[in-house]
C-alpha cells in the first residue's frame, strides 16, 4: 500500500500558520516530527512526500525535513520514501543537505514527473540508473550488457542504490524504480 | 543597517541614546523610504527634520528595514519577499527562476543565522543598486545585521584552542564562512552558509561579512575587495552582506 503525503497541509499542521515555504529550522524539525508520527501509524510500504504546493525550501529545513528523515528510515515501518513534485531549486537544497550526510534520494520532478537521484550518488549508480529508466525492470545482467560493464559492478552499483532504498530489489534478483516512480 | 544595529547595541548595553542628525533631506528621505528611520526612533535621539514618507510600492527596495527575532519573523520575511521580489529579479534583473529560488534560500539563511547565533535581534533589508562602474549591471543586495555575540564568541568554544594566540574575530569569520565550520557538533549544521557560498558562486555573487573588527569576503572576479581586513573599527554582533548580479546585457 502507498501513501501520498502532502507536505504542505503537513506544514500548515506543524506550524499552525498558513505558511507556503520550508523554511528554518524549527519548522523542519517539527514537520519531520508530524512525518514520523504519520509514518509510524500508517504502515504503508513507499511514502510519496509532495512538494507541488511546496513554495521555497531552504538549506537548513531540507536538512531538518528530508536528510533527517532519510537518515532515520530504518526505524520506520515504510521501505522508502520519493519526493514528489520537486522544483529545480527545491532540488539543489536537498541535493546539498542529502550530499552532507551522504545519503541519496529518489525525486519526481514536477514538471513531467521525471525521476531524478539527489544526494550523493556515485557515479556507477547514475550509469545504472538511467539504463533502469529505459528498461523499468531487469536483472544487472541485460544492464551490465547494455552499459558493456561486468555484471559484478553493476549489481554492486544496483545493490547500493536498492540499500539506499532509490530503487527497489526483488527476491527473483531483479531491480526497478517502483510503482511511485 | 549598520547604523541600527550600533544603535540597538548601545540601547542593549544601557548606554545614554545616541544623538542622530539627520542628512540633506534627499539622503533623509531615502532613509525613511527603506524604513530605518521608523525604527531608528527608539535608539537616536534624531536631530533634523524626519520625513514621514512610507515605503514605496515602485522603489527598488525589496525589503524595507524590517526586524528579525525569531523563527517566525524569518517565515514573513521570505513570503513577503517573494512575489515582488520575483517579478524584479526576473524582469528587471532578468534571473531565471532557478536563480530566484536561491535568491530566496540565501535570504532565508542569512536571517536564521540571527535567530540561531546572534542571541539577540537583528535586521534585513533587500534593495536593487545598478553597480554601473564595478560591474555595468544591476544588483540585488542582501544586508543582514545583528547587535548580537559576533563570529568569535560564538565560535570560542569549539575552535579557539586550535588557534591558541592567533585566534581572532578574522580567523573566527574565516573558520565560519571559507571551512564551513559551526559552533555545532551536529553535521547537517553549517549549510545554510555552504548553501548561500555554492549559489553566490555560481551566479558570480559576492559575500561579505564584518564582525568585531574584521571583514571577510569571496570575492568574484569583477570586484577587487581584498578577501581579508583586519583592525578595522569595532563593530558589535556581525553583518552579512550579499550580493547577486543581474543578468549581463548581450
Amino acid at each position: 500500500m502507498n501513501g501520498v503525503i502532502p507536505l504542505d497541509a503537513v506544514l500548515r499542521e506543524a506550524t499552525a500558520a498558513s505558511y507556503r515555504d520550508l523554511v528554518t529550522r524549527p519548522t523542519g524539525a517539527a514537520v519531520r516530527h508530524r512525518l514520523v508520527s504519520a509514518l509510524r501509524q500508517h504502515d504503508r510500504t513507499e511514502a510519496l512526500l509532495d512538494f507541488t504546493q511546496i513554495g521555497l525550501v531552504d538549506f537548513s529545513c531540507a536538512d531538518e525535513v528530508v536528510a533527517k528523515l532519510v537518515a532515520a528510515l530504518h526505524e520506520l515501518p515504510v521501505s522508502r520514501i520519493v519526493l514528489h513534485g520537486i522544483r529545480e531549486d527545491h532540488a539543489d537544497a536537498i541535493d546539498h543537505a542529502l550530499t552532507c550526510h551522504g545519503l541519496a534520494v529518489l525525486a519526481l520532478e514536477l514538471e513531467g514527473g521525471h525521476p531524478k537521484l539527489l544526494g550523493r550518488v556515485p557515479d556507477d549508480w547514475r550509469a545504472v540508473f538511467g539504463v533502469l529508466l529505459q528498461v523499468r525492470r531487469a536483472t544487472a545482467g541485460p544492464i551490465a550488457d547494455r552499459l558493456a560493464w561486468e555484471v559484478p559492478r553493476t549489481r554492486t552499483a544496483l545493490d547500493g542504490l536498492a540499500t539506499s532504498r532509490c530503487i527497489l530489489a526483488h527476491p527473483d534478483a531483479t531491480y526497478e524504480l517502483g510503482v511511485l516512480a | 543597517m549598520a547604523l541600527l544595529t550600533l544603535g540597538q547595541a548601545l540601547a542593549e548595553l544601557g548606554a545614554p541614546q545616541p544623538r542622530l542628525a539627520l542628512p540633506v533631506p534627499e539622503v533623509a528621505s531615502y532613509w525613511a523610504k527603506t524604513g530605518f528611520l521608523a525604527h531608528a526612533e527608539p535608539y537616536f535621539e534624531l536631530h533634523g527634520k524626519v520625513p514621514r514618507r512610507r515605503a514605496d510600492e515602485q522603489s527598488d527596495v525589496l525589503l524595507p528595514v524590517t526586524p528579525i527575532r525569531d523563527a517566525k519573523d524569518v517565515h514573513e520575511v521570505v513570503g513577503q519577499v517573494t512575489d515582488r521580489a520575483t517579478r524584479i529579479l526576473r524582469e528587471e534583473l532578468g534571473l531565471e527562476a532557478s536563480v530566484v529560488g536561491g535568491f530566496g534560500q540565501s535570504l532565508s539563511e542569512t536571517c536564521q543565522n540571527v535567530v540561531e547565533h546572534a542571541g539577540t535581534g537583528g535586521w534585513v533589508a533587500v534593495h536593487v543598486y545598478n553597480f554601473r562602474k564595478r560591474l555595468g549591471r544591476r544588483v540585488a543586495v542582501i544586508a543582514v545585521s545583528d547587535a548580537g555575540i559576533g563570529f568569535r564568541r560564538s565560535l570560542e568554544a569549539t575552535q579557539a584552542k586550535r588557534f591558541g594566540d592567533r585566534w581572532s574575530d578574522g580567523l573566527a569569520i574565516e573558520t565560519a564562512l571559507i571551512h564551513g565550520i559551526s559552533r555545532f557538533r551536529d553535521p547537517g549544521r553549517g549549510q545554510g552558509l555552504a548553501g548561500t557560498k555554492r549559489y553566490l558562486a555560481r551566479w558570480q555573487g559576492k559575500i561579505t561579512i564584518r564582525s568585531g573588527t574584521a571583514r571577510v569576503a569571496i570575492v568574484p572576479s569583477w570586484d577587487d575587495e581584498p578577501p581579508m581586513s583586519e583592525g578595522l573599527a569595532w563593530f558589535p554582533g556581525a553583518q552579512v552582506t550579499l550580493v547577486i548580479p543581474g543578468k549581463e546585457e548581450e
